[in-house]
């Protein structure tokens, strides 16, 4: 088990926060903090730390990228528990 | 110029080289009906329950490709859809759901048949979105084409207040993008290493999956298929990419699949899997799956590369075009030892399941497998296009229906949604008026869409329904007879007369029970120059074999 930072880049629109979580609780992944911050009226900065493995991360990292109005998605740390 | 959003919507849609449409109208989607009352360049089909217009818009996307759209109002209407929308997201189909909402004053006031779709259908679109404003409605809707059609394809739902459809915009056709479709680069390097690999392998095996079709690379996988030596097994959507009786097609894979498609999977030292995703019905258990195969993976879903199989080399690409850059740099071979190794098994599996089943025993009942057989034989021209519902008669449709013409196999693989054959089939039939189109259905999930049969009629479809009637869930029921001791728990059906029931709609039919009355009942099901449905009693108790049960490998696939 590690934890991990993720760093978000997505448009600032109704319901990307439902599509982000609806992704994590998909996986049974737990959010264990989050951050979300409108940058200018268009783009939004995240971060969010999860607890969880490599592979799970690497897959979430690859779903995530699928929803349209996400922009970059970037694991920023990861550190064993 | 000023038009209402509905005008805009149809407008749009029209724009985007939509012809046919399936739907449901209701309160909130009424502007929208009230647009399509006087356009003559659009095909309004109106269907029975709006799961009925979601699956034939999936239909419809299957058999050409072309996005799929389907009409329906809030609330129930837009619920209704739900099944269908996450039958296309799982089967990668692409389709636009244009659902009416309730003012957008009233929003979040449990109005009347006001759901939150939008919320609804996240996890099982690749899109959706709202519209409260007409202005948004031209850009949106090319948007949502666009989404719906390109990369990995999916469904799309676009949420329309009422009062956007009422309120007037300023319509520009210049709003309304047709976008390219851009495809990733697909890496150099990556292809060379495919290539050296494929011309190492000494048992080197292809399976093809549903992005064949997807990609119309049937073609181009023919040509690398044949220039290799190497053969060729598909998933059941890969069914129809290669003709099944091409000397290298070496069955389909699966839990219901051939058998030494199956077994040899863990004999290849190299598989090359294009457009599939190793599901797990494909599978089997993965601790014991091609553990003497390097893989590698072709597809345009960077998702899919190494979710469940680790791959080699992971290519991400349009099938079409990686395959038609591998052609070219791959070796001329043939590898007639591992082609025997499949042409012994299926030597096998024919004496000991396919000759039996399709061979008509005297006073024993009729077999699917027999049925299917026969009409494969009839419609052998390639010009049918076989829809199948879910169960054991889709399984039989897959495994004895020789398919040698692209997409001419088309069934719900992913969801595995009953009810799906007959709404499917009309979309099928809308987009290809000049092809057979036959839905094979089982006596239960028939009953799940029955009420379309009234569209048949209404907008002259001429659909041809093939009732395997076991009186069964019978897939349920093998199940309970092989791993619950028989205890067939509610999975016996007691069925109404299902010709009487066409008659009622003016549909002729006929029920066949003997082996003798087979042919005939089939012509006439085939010739029949309207819609028509054939219900053929099979035998109750029959079990599809191959199988590779639940939590096994491949590599027991067991032949009884
Ligand atoms: C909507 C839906 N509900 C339940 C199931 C589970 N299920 C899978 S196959 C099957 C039996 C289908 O029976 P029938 O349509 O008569 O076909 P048969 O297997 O007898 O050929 C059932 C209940 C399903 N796939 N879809
Ligand atoms: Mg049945």
């Amino acid at each position: 088990m590690n934890m991990y930072v993720i760093s978000l880049i997505t448009q600032n629109t109704l319901c990307v926060l439902q599509r982000v979580a609806g992704m994590f609780s998909r996986y049974r992944v737990n959010i264990e903090h989050i951050n979300i911050s409108k940058h200018t009226d268009k783009i939004s900065y995240w971060n969010i730390v999860i607890h969880s493995e490599d592979e799970k991360v690497e897959l979430l990292q690859k779903q995530l990228s699928k929803i349209i109005e996400l922009v970059d998605i970037k694991i920023i740390d990861k550190v064993p528990l | 110029m000023q038009i209402t959003g509905a005008e805009a919507i149809i407008k749009s849609l029209i724009h985007l080289g939509v012809t046919d449409i399936f739907g449901y109208p209701g309160g909130t989607i009424m502007p929208t009906y009230d647009a399509m009352f006087h356009e003559k360049d659009l095909r309004h089909i109106l269907v029975r329950h709006e799961q009925g217009a979601v699956i034939a818009a999936g239909g419809y996307a299957r058999a050409t490709n072309r996005v799929g759209v389907c009409v329906a109002t809030s609330g129930p209407g837009a619920t209704n859809l739900v099944t269908g929308i996450a039958d296309a997201m799982l089967d990668s189909v692409p389709i636009v759901c244009i659902t009416g909402q309730v003012n957008s004053s009233l929003i979040g006031t449990d109005a009347f048949q006001e759901a939150d779709i939008i919320g609804m259908t996240i996890p099982i679109t690749k899109w959706n979105y709202q519209i409260c404003n007409a202005n948004e409605i031209p850009y949106i809707i090319s948007k949502a084409f666009h989404i719906a059609r390109y990369g990995r394809p999916g469904p799309v739902l676009i949420d329309i207040t009422k009062d956007a459809q009422f309120n007037k915009l300023e319509f520009n056709l210049a709003d309304i993008n047709i976008h390219q479709y851009h495809y990733p680069k697909i890496s150099e390097a990556q292809i060379s290493q495919a290539a050296h690999l494929i011309n190492q392998a000494k048992r080197p095996y292809i399976l093809a999956g549903h992005g064949i079709a997807i990609s119309e690379a049937e073609q181009e996988l023919l040509e690398f298929a044949n220039k290799t030596g190497i053969p060729v097994a598909c998933t059941l959507h890969g069914l129809s990419t290669i003709n099944t009786n091409h000397p290298l097609y070496a069955g389909m894979l699966g839990m219901h699949g051939n058998y030494g498609s199956n077994l040899l999977t863990n004999e290849a030292d190299l598989i090359i899997a294009i457009g599939m995703r190793f599901d797990d019905r494909v599978t089997g258990n993965l601790a014991t799956y091609a553990k003497n195969a390097k893989i590698i993976h072709i597809d345009i879903d960077k998702a899919e590369l190494g979710k469940n199989v680790f791959a080699h080399v992971a290519i991400e690409g349009d099938a079409k075009e990686v395959l038609g850059e591998l052609v070219h740099i791959v070796s001329p071979n043939n590898h007639s030892e591992w082609i025997k190794q499949f042409a012994d098994l299926h030597n096998l599996e024919k004496e000991q399941i396919v000759d039996h089943a399709i061979t008509p025993k005297p006073n024993s009942q009729i077999k699917m497998a027999e049925v299917i057989h026969m009409l494969s034989q009839k419609t052998d021209d390639g010009n049918s296009i076989i829809v199948s519902d879910v169960g054991q008669h889709q399984m039989i449709a897959a495994r004895y229906y020789s398919f040698n013409k692209a997409k001419t196999h088309i069934t719900s693989g992913g969801l595995g949604t009953m009810g799906f054959a007959l709404p499917s089939a009309i979309g099928v039939k809308t987009a290809r008026p000049t092809q057979n189109v036959i839905a094979v259905v089982g006596d239960g999930g028939f009953q799940m869409n029955i009420q379309e049969l009234a569209v048949l009629v209404q907008d002259d479809i001429a659909v041809k329904i093939l009732i395997l009637n076991n009186g069964y869930l019978g897939m349920v029921r093998q199940w309970q007879e092989l791993f619950f001791d028989k205890r067939y728990s509610f999975t016996e059906l007691l069925n109404p007369d299902f010709v009487k029931i066409a008659e009622a709609y003016s549909i002729p039919g006929v029920r066949v029970s003997k082996h003798e009355d087979l042919s005939s009942a089939i012509d006439q099901m085939l010739n029949s120059p309207t819609a028509f449905l054939l219900e053929v009693d099979v035998e109750k108790e029959e079990n599809v074999f191959p199988m590779v049960p639940a939590g096994c490998g491949v590599g027991e696939i067991r032949l009884s």
